[in-house]
C-alpha cells in the first residue's frame, strides 16, 4: 500500500471516530453512527486511498457492525441493495455492452453512421459528436471514447498541425460521451443511483420514461457543444478526411447479437404496456448471450463488478441514512422547511458539478444523491435526476472523467483549453437544467 | 529498478538470436513462439497480455483500455502516463539492469519464486 493511502487510510478513521465523538444535540444513537460512517465514506471516496468498490463493501461492513444493533431492521435491508432490480439493470446494460464490443458491432455501426458525414470538418464534428453520443448511451462513457477517439485522432493526422479543428475533433469526443451517459438510465452508473431513488414509493420511471425526459436534454447540449467547439476552434481545412472505415457484412453471431440487443430494447422500450420492470428485462441479454455461447463463463467473470458494487454502496448507504434517521436530523438541522424545493435543486445541481470534477462521478452521486433525496421529501425525484445528470456536466479537468483522461493523453490538448470548454459546458448545462429541464421535470409529475 | 532482468538463451545450443512468431485467432489469446535462430527449437511460448506499439503508444493505449475500465479520473490519468512513458528511455534502463545484474535462473523458477507474486 502506497504511503499516501495508508495515511488516508488512517484520516479517514480517525474522521469517522471524531464525527462519532463529538456531541450533537438532538441525534439519536442511530443516526450519530449513520453520520460517522457517511463521514467516513465521503473521505474515502474523495481521497481514493481504497479501490472505490471496497469503500462501498466496507459501508456495508460498517453499517452491519454498528447499525444493526441499534436499529431494529433485519440484516437483509443493507445487503439487499447490492442486487436490486436496478443493479440488475444495469448488469444487463454491462453484458449488452460487452457483447456489442465484443463482437465488434460497436465500431461497425460507428462506421456505418461516420460514412454518412461526409468531408465538410463541422458536419464531420457533429457526426462524430452524435455517434459517440449514441454509443455512450448504451455502453460505458470510457469504452465509447476510446473507440472512438482512435478514429478521431485517424482524422487529426490528416489535418495541418496548426489547424484548431484538431482540438475540436480531440475534445468533441470525451464531451459527447459524457453527455450521451445521460440518455438512458444505463449510460453512466450515477443515472442508475439517481433511478434506485426516483423509483422509491409510489413513484416510478421507466426506462422509455428515462429517455423521454432526458433525451431532449442530451440533444440540445450536444448541439450547444458542438457550436462551442467550432467557435473555440474553427476549422480552417475545408475538407477532413475519414480513415478507411470499415464496410464489412454483419455474420450469424453478430446478428444473432443484433436481435438480441433490439429485443432487450424493444422490450425496455414498451414496458408500460406489459408492465415488465427494465430490472427484469435486463435479464433476458444475460440469459441470452450466456445461454447462446455469444459470451462464456469468462466473460461473466470479466463483467466490471466493481461498478455494480460501487453502485450497490451507495444505494445501501441511503438506506442507512433514511432508516437510521440522520435525513430527518439534517432536515431539522438545516431548517430548510422554508426553502423552495427550486433553490434546492439549484444549490445541490451546482454543488454536484464541483464536486464530480474532482471525484468518480459515481461516488459523488453516491454521496449526494441519498442525503439530498432526503432533504425534501416532495421534490426528491426531481432532486435525485438533477443530481444525477449534473454529474454528467462535470468536465473540467482531465481528472473529472475517464473520457477527459483519454483526450488529454492524446497530448493533443492543454489543461487551459479543456478547463475552458469543460466549464462552459458544465454551466450551460445546469443553467439548462435550473431553467426549461427544472419545468420539464415537473411535466412528468417527479 | 525494482525488477530482474533475463536475456533468453536457447537451452539447447544458448544461442541468444531468436525469431518471433506472433499468433492471432478467433477466441484465443495472442500468443508468441519463441523459436532458437540456430537450432530452431521452441525456446518458450508467451501469452500477450499487453502490447505497445513504441511508435504510436496512445494509439495502443485506446485498444486496451476499452477491456480496462475504471470509474476514476484520476486512476485512467495515471495509467496513461504509464503508457506515455518514453519506450526507448525505459528499454535502454532495462538492458542496463540486464548487464549490471543479469538474471541467471529459468523464467519458469522465476515464476515459481513467491516473493515476484506471480
Amino acid at each position: 500500500m502506497k504511503k499516501s493511502n495508508l495515511t488516508n487510510w488512517i484520516l479517514g478513521i480517525i474522521v469517522g471516530l471524531v464525527v462519532y465523538l463529538i456531541p450533537l444535540s438532538g441525534i439519536n444513537e442511530a443516526a450519530h453512527r449513520c453520520l460517522a460512517i457517511f463521514v467516513w465514506a465521503i473521505f474515502m471516496w474523495v481521497s481514493e486511498a481504497l479501490p472505490l468498490f471496497v469503500t462501498a463493501l466496507a459501508i456495508l461492513f460498517f453499517e452491519s457492525l454498528l447499525l444493526k444493533p441499534v436499529l431494529n431492521v433485519p440484516l437483509e435491508k443493507f445487503f439487499s441493495p447490492f442486487f436490486s432490480s436496478t443493479i440488475a439493470l444495469f448488469m444487463g446494460g454491462l453484458v449488452l455492452a460487452d457483447t456489442l464490443q465484443k463482437y465488434h458491432i460497436d465500431e461497425m455501426l460507428a462506421h456505418r453512421l461516420l460514412k454518412r458525414a461526409g468531408k465538410n470538418p463541422a458536419s464531420l464534428l457533429l457526426m462524430m459528436i452524435l455517434t459517440t453520443a449514441f454509443i455512450s448511451m448504451w455502453m460505458s462513457n470510457t469504452a465509447a471514447t476510446a473507440m472512438m477517439m482512435a478514429i478521431a485522432v485517424s482524422v487529426t493526422r490528416n489535418i495541418s498541425a496548426d489547424d484548431p479543428f484538431r482540438k475540436s475533433m480531440i475534445l468533441g469526443i470525451p464531451v459527447a460521451a459524457n453527455i450521451g451517459g445521460m440518455g438512458t438510465p444505463v449510460g453512466t452508473p450515477p443515472n442508475a443511483v439517481a433511478l434506485q431513488f426516483l423509483n422509491k414509493g409510489e413513484m416510478h420511471v421507466s426506462f422509455v420514461k428515462w429517455m423521454i425526459i432526458t433525451v431532449p436534454i442530451m440533444i440540445l447540449l450536444l448541439i450547444v457543444s458542438w457550436r462551442l467547439l467550432l467557435y473555440f476552434f474553427p476549422p480552417r481545412a475545408h475538407s477532413a478526411d475519414l480513415p478507411l472505415l470499415s464496410g464489412e457484412k454483419l455474420d450469424r453471431r453478430q446478428k444473432s447479437v443484433l436481435t438480441i440487443f433490439a429485443i432487450t430494447l424493444i422490450l425496455w422500450l414498451t414496458e408500460p404496456w406489459h408492465g415488465l420492470k427494465s430490472g427484469v428485462v435486463a435479464l433476458v441479454p444475460v440469459i441470452l448471450v450466456f445461454g447462446g455461447n455469444l459470451l462464456n463463463p469468462g466473460d461473466f467473470r470479466k463483467i466490471e463488478w466493481d461498478i455494480l458494487f460501487l453502485l450497490g454502496g451507495g444505494m445501501t448507504l441511503g438506506a442507512a441514512v433514511e432508516d437510521s434517521g440522520l435525513s430527518k436530523y439534517v432536515i431539522g438541522m438545516l431548517s430548510l422547511d422554508g426553502v423552495s424545493p427550486y433553490l434546492l435543486f439549484i444549490i445541490l445541481t451546482s454543488f454536484t458539478v464541483l464536486l464530480s470534477t474532482f471525484i468518480s462521478h459515481t461516488s459523488a452521486a453516491n454521496i449526494l444523491i441519498p442525503m439530498a433525496a432526503g432533504l425534501q421529501q416532495t421534490s426528491a425525484g426531481i432532486i435525485s435526476l438533477g443530481i444525477g445528470l449534473a454529474s454528467s456536466l462535470a468536465m473540467s479537468l482531465p481528472i473529472s472523467t475517464p473520457p477527459n483522461a483519454i483526450a488529454f493523453g492524446s497530448g493533443q490538448i492543454t489543461i487551459k483549453e479543456m478547463f475552458k470548454v469543460g466549464l462552459i459546458i458544465g454551466l450551460i448545462g445546469l443553467a439548462l437544467l435550473a431553467s426549461g429541464g427544472y419545468i420539464w421535470f415537473k411535466l412528468f409529475k417527479l | 529498478m525494482e525488477c530482474k532482468v533475463k536475456r533468453e538463451k536457447c537451452p539447447h545450443c544458448h544461442s541468444d538470436k531468436h525469431h518471433n512468431y506472433v499468433v492471432f485467432g478467433k477466441n484465443r489469446k495472442i500468443t508468441v513462439y519463441v523459436e532458437c535462430a540456430d537450432c530452431h527449437i521452441l525456446v518458450s511460448r508467451y501469452s500477450l497480455e499487453q502490447y505497445i506499439d513504441p511508435n504510436a503508444p496512445f494509439e495502443s493505449f485506446l485498444k486496451q483500455i476499452r477491456d480496462n475500465r475504471t470509474e476514476s479520473g484520476r486512476k485512467m490519468l495515471n495509467n496513461i502516463q504509464s503508457y506515455r512513458a518514453d519506450l526507448t528511455e525505459e528499454f535502454a534502463n532495462i538492458k542496463q539492469e540486464w548487464k549490471d545484474h543479469p538474471e541467471t535462473r529459468r523464467i519458469y523458477e522465476i515464476l515459481d519464486d513467491d516473493s515476484w507474486g506471480y
